[in-house]
């Protein structure tokens, strides 16, 4: 590249500003949208630890701490554990979980469930 | 040196300049210098005054360090609209578990990535690159147009 013959230092920093600038905005703005919208209402992407399921709804607290209450849609629901296929019967509480979720009619339907982290298992004496 | 026996209190010098006139210049004295001169002239000697003569296709007139200004105000404001839009969607809170967990993210990327895809605001995405690389750019270029118009390019 032709600019970059010389003045290459001063060039490099001016590169790192202005990733610097990006992910500063980007980090900003995500904090301000957080502290105006706690309520997770227009969220279709959830992480957070699984309170409760009866196989037709999940309770995941998100990482706010918000509790939200999910609909399992039978036969359309994906659970991924470790890149791999499997069932909604693996989906325990305290499970750290990743879940896609669509919204109808103000109700809030999972998509895709992906077990991030297992629950932890109590370790004996 | 003035005379002694004379009131005049005007000199030497004072009674030359009354003798001289101005002189009507020749109407072709201008291009009869520019006949003269060689066709190649050595660029150095004749930097500082000849700056706006440069060719124009040498790229100095192009306003690189207003269009550096306006792609660091567009990438600050698609930045903090595309953070709006991340934590919109909640995929801020996926990369703020990609980060907490890298190791768990190496392990399945699919598990995170798959639902990501599709729920990021690509188009805005696509603006902030394009504005971080404008602004890299024009303002790499604006350096290069500062060097040029210093004498023998040295800052």
């Amino acid at each position: 590249m032709v600019f970059l013959k010389s003045g290459l230092g001063i060039k490099v920093a001016l590169g790192v500003l202005g990733v610097l600038l990006g992910f500063g905005g980007v980090t900003a703005g995500a904090n301000w949208h957080a502290a105006h919208t706690p309520n997770l209402a227009h969220r279709r992407l959830l992480v957070g630890h699984v309170v409760s399921f009866d196989g037709t709804t999940l309770v995941v607290q998100a990482r706010n701490g918000r509790m939200v209450k999910l609909a399992i849609v039978a036969g359309h629901t994906t659970v991924r554990h470790r890149g791999k296929a499997a069932q909604l019967a693996n989906v325990q509480p305290g499970e750290l979980v990743l879940v896609h979720v669509t919204q109808r009619k103000g109700k809030l339907y999972v998509l895709f469930i992906s077990i991030l982290a297992p629950k932890q298992l109590p370790q004996g004496p | 040196m003035r005379p002694r026996d004379t009131s005049d209190e005007r000199d030497d010098v004072d009674l030359l300049f009354a003798r001289l006139h101005s002189v009507t210049p020749p109407a072709d004295l201008t291009a009869r210098i520019l006949r003269s001169l060689p066709a190649e002239l050595p660029v150095q000697a004749f930097a500082p005054p000849m700056r706006s003569a440069r060719p124009a296709n040498s790229g100095s007139n192009i306003p690189w360090r207003w269009i550096a200004l306006g792609a660091g105000v567009v990438l600050a404001i698609m930045s903090l609209r595309l953070g709006g839009l991340l934590d919109d969607s909640g995929a801020s809170s996926v990369f703020a578990q990609i980060f907490s967990d890298f190791g768990g993210f190496l392990a399945s990327p699919s598990d995170y990535l798959s639902p990501l895809m599709g729920e990021l605001p690509w188009f805005d995405i696509i603006i902030s690159l394009t504005a971080l690389v404008t602004f890299w750019v024009s303002s790499s270029a604006s350096v290069d147009q500062a060097r040029g118009n210093r004498p023998n390019g040295r800052f």
